[in-house]
């Protein structure tokens, strides 16, 4: 039986042409992205580091890690996680809705296994992120 | 909120069009593209140089400065802790520099033919 769900209050962004949400408890702010700190060696999806409120703020082009096109937005959805922060780059934010729908994994290991969904949010088809989980997997080096 | 610790004395380092830092204390030697070797405090502008890590690692880089101002070094996020050489990063103006341990970072430039 598929893992179908409805649930309030997540925050639905849209990036490499594509619509994700996240619970929007851990969507801290989307902020303005300043010129990037490359780091030598990261992955191509880490972007860069920035300064933000006297904290290193990595941001990472969610397009990249499911082989899309990198997206060129300067905007990013900033999320605290229980183990750290990351921002994730954003083209447009329509905001706090509704998910509702399946919560399948979109796929059975790596990034996709932490995109859930098809589900629905402000009339569009979003894969909703579990932040924890992607986190740890960025973390890992992935 | 990462927590960021007070430093003083850096070498800023330029290498195309990205910088990055070292403590000087972790460089034994800084040696000119012409051959000349030459301590820190020593060096004149102009031409790549080659710092030398206390174990004998070489990296090389357009070019250097010495900054003596105290910084805060902000830690690195947890991104980016895999990294083993990344001791942290500094705010220099607008932008982040970041502070490596010079052996650490050699190896690790040399493993991947960065190394100039």
């Amino acid at each position: 039986m598929a893992d179908v769900a409805t649930t309030k209050s997540h925050l639905v962004f849209c990036c490499g042409g594509s619509w994700y949400a996240v619970p929007a408890e851990l969507a801290a702010e989307v902020v303005t992205v300043p010129e990037l700190t490359r780091v030598p060696g990261a992955p191509a999806h880490l972007l860069g580091v920035f300064a933000h409120r006297g904290e290193v703020i990595p941001v990472v082009d969610l397009p990249m890690l499911v082989g899309g096109k990198p997206e060129a937005s300067k905007r990013a959805v900033l999320l605290r996680l229980s183990k750290g922060t990351m921002a994730l780059v954003t083209s447009k934010v329509a905001g706090v809705s509704a998910v509702e729908g399946p919560r399948e994994p979109l796929g059975q290991s790596g990034v996709q296994l932490h995109l859930r969904g098809p589900a629905k949010a402000a009339s569009n088809t979003v894969a909703v992120i579990e932040p924890e989980g992607l986190f740890e997997l960025l973390a890992q080096g992935a | 909120m990462s927590a960021a610790s007070a430093i003083s004395g850096l070498v800023l380092c330029h290498i195309g069009s990205q910088q990055v830092a070292f403590f000087p204390e972790e460089i034994s030697l800084i040696e000119s593209s012409r051959g000349a070797r030459a301590m820190a405090d020593k060096i004149s502008a102009g031409g790549a140089k080659a710092l030398i890590s206390v174990t004998g690692q070489a990296f090389i880089v357009d070019s250097l400065e010495i900054d003596s101002e105290r910084r805060a070094l902000l830690e690195p996020p947890v991104l980016l802790r895999s990294a083993s050489s990344l001791r942290g990063f500094v705010e220099l103006g607008q932008k982040l520099c970041p502070v490596y341990s010079l052996d650490a970072f050699a190896r690790f430039a040399a493993a991947r033919g960065a190394a100039k």
